[in-house]
């Protein structure tokens, strides 16, 4: 078996080398200039899946100019683009996928040190901001974890880090039970998380890197200064969205393509909600509100208006969640932490726009079952501003 | 946690190889439950250990009960198989067809049948209630005695390599030898596991996975089907099942030879088949033995005349069907192949009498025929698909575009290789010649290339 094993062996190096070289996603080189440049009017720049999306978003914050309205959230505030605003605004979307506060307190940190802080954002509220289960799984942010420790420490926090590396609350002593339960708890998660950093670390010999380095040395030889291709026109793709997962050689796969028919997209929805998704063991997450409350004050201290947005979901998945035990009452816990939070700082509104009927959206205008589509957000955008000055935008 | 993971393929299974090779004993046993248990709970959500080791139990405890009771057919005997029996199939019913059913009555009813909400699937529930189910039957007829070890009987229910997605193990073929692998320890049969598992993962990868990224997006929409495109989807499909199902048993084999574990052949070249009756003999082979010893013999099998025996054949292949999910499609796919097995039996003689060709070649497209029932979500929709087969709607000549061509590509390679190769299971792996030995690192690699970005297995959902 030894030319079996020698084969794979001198494979899997050769490989990682010359994605390494080549660098598609400019993980380990920086990414030059032109990438940054502003786009034309029917253009969209596209993330492939296999780039550190966060790091490309903070570097990108070096070569904008200062927006007038910033954008917070997850891949649901992705789609939403300048065509939504007034066409002098200057809009920088800074929606990441699966991402948790620390994300929007990163983002936010690094515009404030750069002095590009605007006077208004925009933040999508995802219930699962609040569900320390789905916030354990979001780990990207750790890639700009020290614009997250700048802000922590700006604000006199002592969190610290735990065995995720996340931060916890200070000085709160934990009963020998939260403790065990609290370990035992890290123990189960320690397999998913090998196996996310596995996945991670392999994605240097997977085919979407392999495919986008054999394209870039057919095209370019050994020159990296190709990201300019990854701007393409606005008419062929959504703007600013992503493929599926893992799936960064084919930015769109044909299915997504397609319009969904209302039978497919329950079925998706259904699909959704059947496997693991970010509603899964719910529980309250005490230090997301912490994080949440730190994050507000402190934009609002900036001088900056907030609106915050809870966007609707798919109506079969509100269905179906709130025959899950505990859901409602729980959602209507977030609900109520944003609220309050909006009442007591000055120059924040809440939207509650989960209401699907509401807000006029169609089932057609859903993605899946979480996700929106240009129609549903333009409309959750005119609910949510109607008779108010942020109305001004539109 | 899939087979085709790097964490499985790094971490998990030379970590569990690297221990069991040092242990002997019953922590031996433990250590692989263990293990297997742990690997189970990472293929969905936790809790799907709980509906499993239920069954374990349940049935482990009956099975030790049963045999204190009275002689074979007394009527204690009968209720704790009954009772084994209800419990086996009302965890199948709960998880898998509760949803089925309520939406079904709220459909013809417009009413609902409250507390029946389809809860989530467990992988690989059809496998197991199956397998401790054959054990229960086995027990119950006096052909095995109860197995007197819990450890021993969790680790033939769980043994991760078969859990998921088979091959359905009959307690007689995996427990003797998890006695001798508790004697003698762990003897991995090195060469042949490693290299049936590389030509799983490349079958699943490099074949099943490139086709069902290319089939998929054509039948989201049967209404928007060409003709052409409908045959292409159809072949594609075929192909697609084959090399992800066979895959998956080729890897389960290879893992298991790795444990030193002889796990039984579940494919031998399916579509090389001469008729119905010889495809359920090469197709998911441990499944029709399955419903051939339990459930088609239980019925009177041949026995009782040739109406019966045709009816029996159709319910056993109805509920073969059903057997492969919550859909009411999988009944049609199941009558339907009961439907050509009583066709070919009518006409046996006249039908072998063509030349071997022209047989494999009618069987070939009758199975295929079959698939359509199998991937339609609905009846309308393989009604839908079938019409676009007749060319009733015309061609569709504009079909030609790079995404059909290269799925074209694959189906004329899925083609070859299954009318011409050798079934993967019964090649010599133990001598593999060094340009053998080069072809097969090469096509792993890509295999590994290309795993990072590949789905599930289709049949973890049943």
């Amino acid at each position: 078996m030894k030319i079996f094993w020698t084969t794979i062996l001198i494979g899997i190096l050769g490989t990682a080398t010359f994605v390494f070289i080549m660098d598609p996603g400019y993980r380990w080189h920086d990414a030059p200039v032109p990438f940054f440049r502003d786009l034309k009017e029917d253009e969209i720049r596209i993330f492939p899946t296999n780039f550190d999306e966060r790091s490309i978003k903070v570097s990108h914050i070096n070569f904008i100019e200062k927006p007038d309205v910033l954008l917070l959230g997850s891949s649901r505030m992705a789609p939403v683009s300048s065509i939504f605003f007034k066409k002098d605004l200057k809009i920088f979307n800074a929606g990441l996928s699966s991402a948790s506060f620390e994300d929007y307190i990163a983002i936010w940190q690094d515009m404030k040190q750069l002095g590009k802080n605007p006077k208004k954002v925009i933040i999508f509220m995802d219930p699962w901001l609040f569900n320390s289960t789905a916030n354990n799984k979001a780990t990207g942010w750790h890639f700009i974890g020290k614009y997250v420790e700048n802000f922590y420490s700006d604000h006199g926090y002592k969190g610290q880090e735990d065995s995720k590396g996340g931060f916890k609350g200070s000085g709160t002593k934990l009963s020998l039970k939260e403790r065990t339960l609290k370990i035992s708890r890290s123990a189960m998660k320690t397999p998913e998380r090998l196996s996310r950093g596995f996945d991670l670390a392999f994605q240097i010999v997977s085919w979407p890197m392999v495919k986008q380095a054999v394209k870039i040395f057919i095209k370019n030889g050994i020159s990296r200064d190709r990201m300019i291709n990854l701007i393409i026109n606005r008419t062929d793709f959504g703007p600013e969205d992503r493929g599926v997962a893992k799936d960064g050689a084919t930015l769109y796969p044909l299915s997504e393509r397609r319009a969904k028919t209302p039978s497919e997209l329950r079925a998706l929805v259904m699909d959704t909600f059947l496997n693991p998704n970010a509603f899964d063991e719910w529980h309250f997450d005490q230090e997301a509100k912490v994080k949440f409350d730190l994050l507000l004050n402190d934009i609002s201290q900036s001088g900056t208006e907030v609106l915050m947005i809870a966007p609707p979901l798919h109506p079969l998945m509100t269905e179906l969640l709130s025959h899950k035990i505990n859901y409602v009452g729980l959602l209507n816990e977030v609900n109520e932490t944003i609220r309050s939070q909006a009442s007591k700082t000055p120059a924040v509104v809440f939207c509650d726009a989960e209401n699907f009927e509401k807000v006029g959206c169609q089932e057609s205008e859903m993605k899946d079952a979480t996700h929106l589509l240009e129609g549903c957000i333009s409309k959750v955008l005119r609910y949510c501003t109607q008779n108010t000055s942020w109305s001004k935008l539109l | 946690m899939l087979f085709n993971s790097f964490s499985f393929l790094l971490i998990f299974f030379p970590l569990v190889l690297g221990v069991s090779i040092r242990l002997r004993g019953l922590p031996l046993i433990r250590w692989i439950t263990l293990a297997s248990l742990i690997f189970y709970s990472y293929a969905g959500q936790r809790w799907f250990v709980i509906p499993m080791l239920f069954t374990t139990t349940l049935d482990f405890y009956l099975a030790q009960f049963m045999e204190r009771v009275g002689h074979l057919h007394s009527k204690r005997r009968k209720t704790i198989m009954v009772f084994s029996l209800c419990g086996n199939l009302g965890l199948l019913f709960l998880f898998k067809y509760s949803g089925l059913f309520s939406e079904t009555f709220q459909l013809l009813f417009h009413g609902s049948l409250k507390g029946l909400v389809a809860l989530g699937l467990p992988a690989g529930i059809s496998f197991y209630t199956f397998q401790t189910m054959s054990y229960m039957i086995d027990v119950f007829r006096g052909e095995c005695v109860a197995e007197k070890s819990f450890w021993k009987f969790a680790c033939f229910v769980s043994f991760f390599p078969h859990l998921i997605a088979g091959p359905l193990t009959r307690h007689n073929q995996l427990i003797p030898q998890l006695d001798r692998i508790e004697a003698e320890g762990v003897r991995p049969q090195w060469s042949s596991g490693v290299y049936l598992f590389a030509v799983g993962l490349t079958k699943k990868v490099l074949v099943a996975d490139r086709i069902g990224n290319l089939v998929d997006p054509l039948i989201l929409d049967m209404s928007k089907l060409t003709s052409l495109t409908g045959w292409l989807a159809l072949i594609g499909y075929s192909m697609q099942i084959y090399f992800d199902f066979s895959g998956y048993s080729d890897m389960a084999i290879g893992l298991g030879r790795l444990f030193g574990i002889e796990l039984p052949q579940n494919f031998n070249s399916p579509y090389k088949a001469l008729n119905p009756s010889d495809f359920w003999r090469r197709w998911h082979i441990t499944l029709s033995r399955w419903l051939k010893d339990y459930l088609y013999i239980s019925l009177g099998g041949n026995r009782c005349g040739p109406l019966r025996k045709n009816l029996n054949l159709l319910i056993t292949m109805a509920l073969g069907g059903f057997w492969h999910g919550a859909n009411w499609t999988f009944i049609g796919w199941g009558l339907f192949h009961g439907m050509i097995l009583i066709l070919y039996h009518q006409m046996q003689s006249t039908w072998d009498s063509f030349h071997k060709y022209i047989q494999r070649g009618v069987t070939f497209l009758l199975i295929c025929f079959g698939w359509v029932f199998f991937r339609s979500p609905t009846f309308n929709d393989a009604y839908i698909w079938f019409k676009k087969l007749t060319f009733l709607d015309g061609v569709g000549a504009n079909f030609l575009n790079s995404e059909t061509l290269t799925l074209g590509a694959f189906c004329i390679l899925g083609l070859i290789i299954v009318n011409f190769f050798k079934n993967a299971s019964s090649e010599n792996w133990s001598q593999v010649s060094d340009g053998r030995q080069f072809a097969w690192g090469v096509a792993t690699l890509a295999a590994l290339i290309f795993m990072n970005y590949s789905s599930k297995f289709l049949y973890y959902q049943f």
